[in-house]
């Protein structure tokens, strides 16, 4: 029987190329047209978004196209609950899924509110800044115990 | 937004390119985007995990925490110069050999790094290795088979 496999180190057949920096990740394809997404993120835990203008990115030469929430139209939702939790009598559970822009609220510090295309990374991260937004903060609840409360149960 | 340009010279692994460059762009863009050398690799671009390590003049420097236009006029080595798939370096060999890797992704930083260390340092004890490894992060290997590797590339560089 062979100790290919038991017994002595195997050397790895992808080893060569990436010690040799001839690996192909995928931050390393450049394509043809190429674009490069740069996102803005929530800077509050929790707050109702009132308005986020991107009339200023949009006009950005380099800028290919911005999108928020809103323009994702029926594509918006919510993600699938990917690994559904195992049955625990009585106790029900409140399925909280990703969602692919913030809408109306925000629920978390990064959570995505715009996305800028641009012919460069550069150009679109320097739109982000021209995006304005109006979100009002509103209390977070950032405590376990907190969140089981009769107040903050239901709540999302 | 500034558009100030500049015409620069630069050697990468014996090769001489002439570009014109945004000053603002970072040499780790200009290798990866500009010169398709994506051996260099990004990884926090604020010069804390050692991915974009390159020799510069001789220093192990941060690509990501340098712009293109400053070197105009330098000699720069990147992964791609140490040895190819078919003609590894002694030092990419040990790496192999200790499996000193395992995505890979850090590895380029961390061969630049050693390989500065080793010139500097032939004969360097676990500590040393330690210590020069230090500001490379490598979240597959836990080190413990780089260490080995570069103590066996010391071994064999010095035959």
């Amino acid at each position: 029987m062979s100790t290919r496999q038991f017994g002595a180190p195997v050397k790895r057949n992808e080893d060569a190329r990436l010690l040799s920096g001839q690996a192909l990740f995928v931050d390393d394809v450049e394509l043809p047209n190429m674009m490069y997404a740069a996102f803005l993120r929530a800077n509050v835990a929790h707050g109702r978004i009132h308005a986020i203008d991107v009339t200023a990115a949009r006009a950005r030469e380099g800028v290919i196209a911005v999108y928020t929430a809103g323009d994702l139209e029926q594509f918006w939702a919510p993600g699938p609950v990917l690994v559904p939790p195992p049955p625990i009598a009585d106790v029900v559970f409140n399925a909280r899924t990703q969602v692919p822009m913030a809408k109306d609220k925000v629920r978390h510090v990064g959570e995505a509110l715009a996305v800028v295309l641009a012919e460069s990374r550069y150009i679109a991260e320097d739109a982000l800044n021209d995006i304005v937004t109006d979100i009002e903060a509103l209390p977070a609840v950032i405590d376990l115990h907190q969140a089981i409360t009769d107040d903050f149960r239901d709540r999302a | 937004m500034s558009t100030d340009r500049h015409d620069i010279s630069v050697t990468v692994n014996g090769t001489v390119y002439r570009r014109n460059v945004e000053s603002r762009l970072l040499l780790s863009d200009f290798l990866r985007h500009d010169l398709l050398l994506a051996g260099t690799h990004v990884g926090c671009e604020h010069g804390v995990c050692g991915a974009c390590t390159i020799i510069f003049d001789g220093v192990a420097i941060r690509s990501c925490l340098t712009f293109a236009a400053q070197a105009d006029g330098h000699d720069i080595m990147t992964v791609e110069g140490l040895g190819t798939p078919e003609n590894l370096h002694p030092l990419q060999e040990a790496m192999r050999d200790c499996h000193g890797l395992q995505c890979g992704y850090c590895t380029p930083g961390v061969l630049m790094t050693m390989k500065v260390f080793l010139e500097e340092t032939p004969s360097p004890d676990e500590a040393q290795i330690r210590e020069a490894l230090s500001g490379n992060l490598c979240r597959c290997t836990g080190y413990q088979h780089i260490v080995e590797a570069v103590q066996l590339a010391a071994q064999r560089l010095q035959k």
